[in-house]
């Protein structure tokens, strides 16, 4: 096994790891460059990889490193590695390489810190975070910061990045998209969602009114349903008895009479 | 023809099909320097589905191979839950030059350079395999799936060896489908009658902010009327048909346009079809186009084939609006739903394509899968 000193590797590819590295563990260095180990003393020792590639050296650091993670890695090993180095380094880590990934990871790692954990918890993919192609995470960090606030789940989070920057880029406006800090992130998405989808939402809100103005007996309960781009009155009876069967049935023959435009 | 030259960045042929006619003729008609000769595929880098960046490329050059597989497939409308028309597809290249907004082709290719395919005489023969099989059917051809069948046609000439082919089987239609205006190139060409002109077509509002690069709706319709001078069928697809603010009046003045300049009976069918896309393109839309667009900013839901699509009352609307201008003027008007739910046909249409007299032709069952036929016999 192979030591050099700390102080003598020329290169120190500090990508924040999400885990700080054990302080029990020693530092590891590769072709003296840093790659685990970054706050160790500048007196101590590295372990020197022989792997043959970094890709390598770095799997056997970090057996696994999440997106934020590897945003990091890529923007700090950006200008010294060439294109195939990155391509292998996010081979290993199970992505395939290409320049969109590339444009995603460079916005992932200039967004808020807690956001990119967030993301990293979440498992989030580069399809989930795609929307953050359209802008600069620096003007949203209030909306990015909101989403590890709240503690989003990973299928609210992820249409709330999506409908919140679309909203963003229609409406020209953070406000628009921001969230009070009482609000609970699945309030959030269906306020964002009505305000990406306003005709809709308008729409099927008439219809819930006009179904609120009918007058449903007891036991009788009529609700406007969504499923995709369909929607349906959805009726619920609670029976009792044959009797109370054949009333219901002609209790609602009369709400039909008086559904007027509701289809 | 220097502006669809200019266009292109640089031409590829590959060394296989370097001697073939649509070779010789393209490089005839690009300078020396815009022209390679390769043993592969250019940007043998770029797989699997194209980035933004990387689409916006393909289009800018043309790679000329041979295809490998079969040529002729099935619509891909005619899939469980859609009413379908019995309409064929032969693919005889990939990547259109012009560049639409809503393209499927967004999420569809993976191959990074706008491809023509050489080999188009074993597309005829899959073809005349076909025919001499089914010559009393009444098979309809389109070539303008993964293709515009006309916009690159005065470079290749396609046109004049499939008018040639059909020629032969009067019962077939060829079908070719374009939002360009280029025609002159074949309009002297002798047919059967069973060539097939159709435009796919929108208000010049829609065309301005969505379907860049392709023609003016006056160029497109004036190009309807040279085709119709000279014998040609023609046909429209109002498809897809987008919402926008307005939408009523500009589709209404889109209507009294046709009405105006073509009488019912000239027109064997108009196709409707909105606004529709599959999940997986609206982030390649969204990078190209912005979020000012309106194929970007609809307000789409999952259908049944998991297409996203406008609200099912919505479509309704918009379509019952376009079939009862259509039918304020002439109730002969043969309108028909493009890729539509049966729920859609029997609210807007008052029933099943297969029950209306008008259109019923287009949806008569046939020979299901020829193309079946074909790849067992080659």
């Amino acid at each position: 096994m192979d030591f050099l000193q700390l102080s003598e590797c020329q290169k120190d590819w500090n990508f924040s790891p999400q885990s700080p590295w054990p302080e029990a563990l020693p530092a590891y260095s590769w072709q003296g460059q840093v790659l685990a180990g970054f706050k160790h003393p500048t007196s101590s020792k590295t372990v020197v990889l022989s792997a043959t590639k970094l890709s390598e050296a770095l799997k056997a650091c970090y057996p696994s490193l999440s997106l934020s993670e590897l945003a990091r890695l890529a923007l700090r090993l950006k200008k010294s590695c060439t294109e195939t180095d990155l391509a292998e380094i996010f081979q290993i880590y199970g992505q395939r390489y290409h320049s969109g990934l590339f444009d995603i990871c460079e916005k992932i790692a200039t967004s808020p810190m807690s956001f990119q954990n967030w993301a990293a918890e979440r498992k989030l993919s580069p399809k989930d975070l795609s929307p953050l192609k359209l802008i600069e995470p620096a003007t949203l960090t209030p909306f990015l910061e909101a989403l590890a606030t709240k503690k989003a789940s990973s299928s609210t989070g992820k249409k709330i990045i999506e409908w919140g920057i679309e909203v963003f880029l229609i409406e020209e406006s953070l406000e628009a998209i921001l969230s009070p800090s009482e609000q609970s992130a699945e309030d959030w998405l269906t306020v964002l969602k009505s305000r990406r989808y306003p005709k809709s939402t308008e729409r099927d809100q008439s219809q819930t009114n006009k179904l609120h103005n009918l007058r449903w007996p007891k036991g009788i309960r009529g609700s406007w349903q969504r499923s995709g781009d369909q929607t349906h009155l959805n009726i619920s009876l609670n029976i009792s008895s044959t009797q109370d069967f054949e009333d219901k049935l002609q209790q609602l023959q009369k709400i039909s009479q008086n559904a007027g435009d509701l289809f | 023809m220097s502006d669809l030259l200019n266009s292109f960045e640089h031409l590829y042929i590959h060394e296989d099909s370097w001697e073939s006619e649509v070779a010789l003729r393209l490089r005839s008609l690009f300078a020396q320097e815009k022209t390679s000769r390769v043993s592969q595929r250019p940007f043998p880098e770029t797989s699997g589905q194209l980035e933004a960046d990387e689409f916006d490329r393909s289009k800018k050059n043309i790679y000329v191979t041979t295809h490998k597989g079969a040529f002729f497939k099935q619509c891909p409308g005619a899939k469980p839950g859609l009413v379908c028309c019995n309409y064929f597809v032969l693919n005889l290249g990939l990547q259109c030059n012009m560049n639409c907004s809503y393209c499927y082709l967004q999420s569809y290719l993976n191959t990074p350079i706008l491809t023509i395919y050489s080999n188009i005489d074993q597309a005829l023969n899959e073809l005349k395999i076909l025919a001499d099989e089914h010559p009393e059917k009444h098979y309809r051809v389109g070539t303008g799936e993964t293709i515009d069948s006309l916009s690159l046609d005065p470079l290749t000439l396609y046109s004049h060896k499939l008018i040639n082919f059909f020629r032969a089987y009067p019962n077939w239609t060829l079908e070719l489908k374009t939002k360009s205006a280029s025609v002159d190139q074949f309009i002297d060409v002798e047919h059967a009658g069973n060539v097939l002109v159709s435009w796919s077509i929108n208000p010049q509002y829609i065309i301005e902010k969505e379907e860049h690069g392709t023609a003016p709706l006056q160029d497109r319709l004036d190009a309807a009327d040279r085709c119709l001078a000279k014998g040609f069928k023609i046909a429209f697809h109002m498809d897809p048909m987008i919402w926008h603010e307005g939408w009523r009046e500009n589709y209404s003045q889109l209507i009294d346009e046709i009405t105006s300049r073509f009488k019912s009976d000239q027109i064997p069918h108009i196709s409707l079809g909105t606004l529709r896309f599959v999940s997986e393109q609206k982030p390649i839309m969204r990078e190209r186009f912005g979020m000012k667009s309106l194929v970007t900013t609809a307000e789409m839901f999952p259908g049944r084939d998991s297409k996203l699509r406008y609200d099912s009352r919505l479509r309704n609307e918009m379509f019952d609006f376009v079939l009862q201008k259509f039918r304020q003027n002439d109730r002969a008007w043969r309108v028909a739903l493009c890729m539509e739910t049966p729920e859609s046909w029997v609210t807007t249409m008052d029933g099943s394509p297969r029950k209306d007299r008008r259109i019923a032709d287009l949806f008569k069952g046939l020979p299901k899968k020829p193309e079946d036929s074909i790849i067992n016999r080659l």
